[in-house]
């Protein structure tokens, strides 16, 4: 009630009727367009107001053309409400989607609302300016297109109207709020990293990289570079090794700060770009190279003029192509681990795409991707020290790391093919190293001990993908289950075991979901985001989904699914809409349609806290 | 703080009466015919700084309440919820003075204090 004691000031200042301005005398809005920003103005009369969060500015009904960017000026409170007492200029700065292309007609709406301190207020009024803008000089921007209103396109809309215009900023409000009393992991990591000075920044996500280090995220990594160093043959020493891992590390940091640069400056949906199939394809490929250089058909090696050009700069002998390898893949394993650490980095890209800062947003990965290699660092430092003298066992283990490269490689371009060849792929390998391993070949007598258990271990992966390719063929697609199909299609009689299954009800656009929202109120809604390629989703269907206590408990929810693998843009307005970087994520609705924000989950979840997380719900 | 203040002052004011408001906009024609009171129109809305001190500043001051429940039909009109007879207006609030087939006599724009309502309704009266 601060406004009571505005409201007394008006005793001083009272004006009959005649001297107040006309509406459209007190708000004169204008706008200039200058390469790719808009500079707009609401000039205000003597004495008038404007309320903050009355005032809006939007890109409107301009095919392709967003408002990157939006900058307002700093509201005042103003006995209560938070106001612009002086005209407020507002630049705005455009981008397109990838395919716009040539001269388009660009249409920036203002809204706004205001009173005269003399004690009158204005209706709701907004103005649109077309403009005539080439394209071509456009930043292509991934983010989604701002929330459109129909524009009535008119001057000054009119002011005897007696109705209320949609009103957006009352919901998105109500969110905050709910947000800050109830945040999820992704909501935390956000606010952590809002209004704190730039070493904070640093300091947090370097923190956020350590953490990722802990989980299973970063194991790939390990082998790769062992496989690395180890490769590096007779000099090894424990220095060598701790600073070809601090390259590894640090090509890995930069291949993170690269990201935040591109984050930063486009936002966007990021998960998504780096899964797509042919990225995909092409690392799965990269791999497959990888893999076959270390059994020893070839060597990779950057052509001999550069080798010689970067020795001769550096005129170093131990950088003989030794470490620019190990950047190659630092940076490269970054790209491929990145996506697995999902609910970290997702704060964090969401964090710098919002921010829209790119130096930020590389600084502040650079140092989270350093957070992430600290256990290389020991790793690198405690190869050298620590690993037996190297000999003729180091092939062998080039040539397992050879395998698991193989097995990334399967893994990888699992996401794009059909799970059936996946399936077979899988026993390939699997059949393959038992064969390389000598399976079939008889023990040399004499020399049992160590042998006997390579081939028991040779044809125990014989027998596991001959299972695996068995089960391929009777239609099996779970490694840790292939022969899924055979058993419980014997199992049929057994009552007790018949698999309850989930059904889920395909969502494809922001309206139907809308509407399928509306049709069940009362009862609590999951919806779930999945695409062929995200290996996540595929554990969700595998595992989590499998367990029927986990069905049990997930049927008293209706069951909604959104498959974005074409990434279409309804389905980025989906992501868009619940701040989703990429799939898996499970988002979830109250009795009322609202969703409940704190309780998103990003990234995999196994039964148990699937479970647990359901219950909380 | 404020808001107590606001409340106690509020319940005060309460204890010493109230605006008259007919019920709507056809009723207080009815009643202006049938009394020949000149009737008074305010148009407000809710969410309006300007409106909400002309009702609880102005309006509460004892002697402007006495001298309008004595003298006007009063009709409320929500600009948002009311149809306005045709009434218009630059903002909020707005008050008409109306004789009783509706002819405007004179308007006010805007809030206006306890003197400057009041010699408007003393210019009125001269008329």
């Amino acid at each position: 009630m601060k406004k009571l004691l505005l409201l007394l000031l008006l005793i001083n200042s009272l004006v009959f009727g005649g001297k107040f301005l006309m509406p459209d005398e007190a708000f004169i809005p204008s706008a200039s367009i200058d390469g790719d920003t808009i500079n707009l103005e609401v000039n205000i009369g003597e004495d008038i107001y404007l309320y903050s969060d009355k005032f809006k500015v939007e890109v409107v009904d301009s095919d392709g053309i967003t408002a990157k960017n939006v900058a307002l000026p700093e509201a005042h409170d103003h006995d209560g409400d938070m106001v612009y007492t002086s005209s407020p200029q507002v630049a705005i700065t455009l981008a397109k989607d990838a395919n716009v292309s040539g001269t388009q007609k660009v249409n920036v709406k203002v809204s706004f609302q205001g009173c005269s301190e003399q004690g009158l207020c204005y209706e709701p009024m907004d103005k649109t300016f077309s403009f005539d803008v080439d394209t071509n000089i456009l930043s292509i921007t991934r983010v989604e297109h701002v929330k459109k209103i129909v524009s009535d396109s008119v001057g000054i809309s009119s002011v005897v109207t007696p109705s209320k215009p949609l009103d957006l900023t009352t919901a998105e409000t109500n969110e905050t709020a709910f947000a800050n009393e109830d945040i999820s992991e992704t909501d935390k990591i956000q606010d952590l990293l809002k209004n704190q000075n730039i070493l904070l920044v640093l300091a947090a996500f370097f923190g956020i990289g350590v953490a990722l280090s802990l989980t299973p995220c970063i194991f790939p990594m390990i082998p790769i570079l062992s496989s690395i160093i180890a490769s590096q043959g007779e000099n090894l020493s424990a220095k060598r090794g701790f600073i070809l891992a601090f390259v590894y590390v640090l090509f890995m940091a930069l291949a993170y700060a690269f990201i935040g640069f591109f984050v930063g400056a486009f936002g966007g949906n990021l998960q998504t770009d780096l899964q797509n199939p042919i990225a995909l394809s092409i690392f799965a490929l990269i791999f497959v190279a990888l893999a076959f250089s270390m059994f020893g058909f070839y060597e990779i090696g950057l052509p001999s003029s550069w080798q010689s050009k970067l020795t001769g700069a550096s005129d170093n002998a131990s950088a003989k192509g030794g470490f620019v390898g190990v950047a190659v893949m630092g940076f490269l394993s970054a790209l491929i681990v990145g996506p697995c650490a999902a609910p970290g980095l997702s704060g964090a890209f969401l964090y710098i795409g919002q921010t829209g800062d790119s130096a930020l947003g590389a600084a502040a990965l650079f140092v989270m991707g350093f957070g992430m290699g600290l256990p290389l660092l020991v790793v690198g430092a405690g190869a050298g020290t620590f690993m037996p003298k190297p000999g003729g066992w180091m092939n062998k283990v080039t040539i397992v790391f050879g395998v698991v490269m193989l097995g990334i490689a399967i893994e990888m371009i699992s996401r794009v093919i059909p799970s059936q060849i996946t399936m077979y792929l899988w026993a390939l390998l699997f059949i393959g190293s038992a064969v390389y391993m000598g399976a079939f070949e008889a023990l040399e007598v004499g020399k049992r001990s160590w042998n006997a258990l390579i081939k028991t271990v040779a044809i125990i992966f014989a027998l596991y993908g001959s299972i695996i390719f068995v089960g391929g063929l009777t239609g099996a697609t779970s490694l840790s289950k292939p022969l899924e199909k055979i058993i419980s299609s014997n199992a049929t009689t057994n009552l007790t075991t018949v698999e309850q299954s989930l059904s889920f009800k395909k969502i494809s656009s922001l309206a139907e979901l809308e509407r399928v929202l509306d049709e069940n109120k009362g009862k609590k809604i999951l919806l779930d985001f999945a695409a062929d390629w995200c290996v996540a989703c595929k554990e969700y269907e595998e595992i989590t989904f499998k367990d029927p206590t986990v069905i049990k408990k997930m049927n008293e929810f209706v069951l909604l699914r959104a498959d974005i693998t074409k990434s279409s843009p309804e389905d980025k307005a989906l992501t868009k809409k619940f701040k989703l970087i990429g799939p898996p994520g499970i988002v979830f609705f109250d009795e009322n349609g609202k969703e409940i924000k704190s309780k998103t989950i990003i990234g995999y979840q196994a039964p148990e806290a699937f479970l647990d997380h359901l219950n909380k719900i | 703080m404020n808001k107590i203040l606001f409340l106690v002052v509020v319940c005060s004011m309460t204890l010493f009466g109230d605006i008259k408001w007919s019920e709507n906009y056809v009723q207080g024609m009815k009643e202006a015919s049938e009394s020949g009171k000149i009737m008074m129109v305010m148009l407000s809305k809710e969410d309006c700084p300007a409106c909400w001190y002309m009702e609880n500043v102005v309006f509460e001051n004892e002697a402007v309440m006495k001298r309008i429940n004595a003298n006007f039909i009063n009709v409320h009109l929500d600009i948002h919820k009311d149809n306005l007879e045709g009434l218009d207006f630059i903002g909020t609030p707005t008050i008409y003075f109306l004789d009783a087939r509706g002819q405007k006599i004179s308007r006010i724009d805007g809030a206006a204090n306890v003197k400057d309502f009041t010699s408007a309704l003393n210019a009125l009266e001269l008329k």
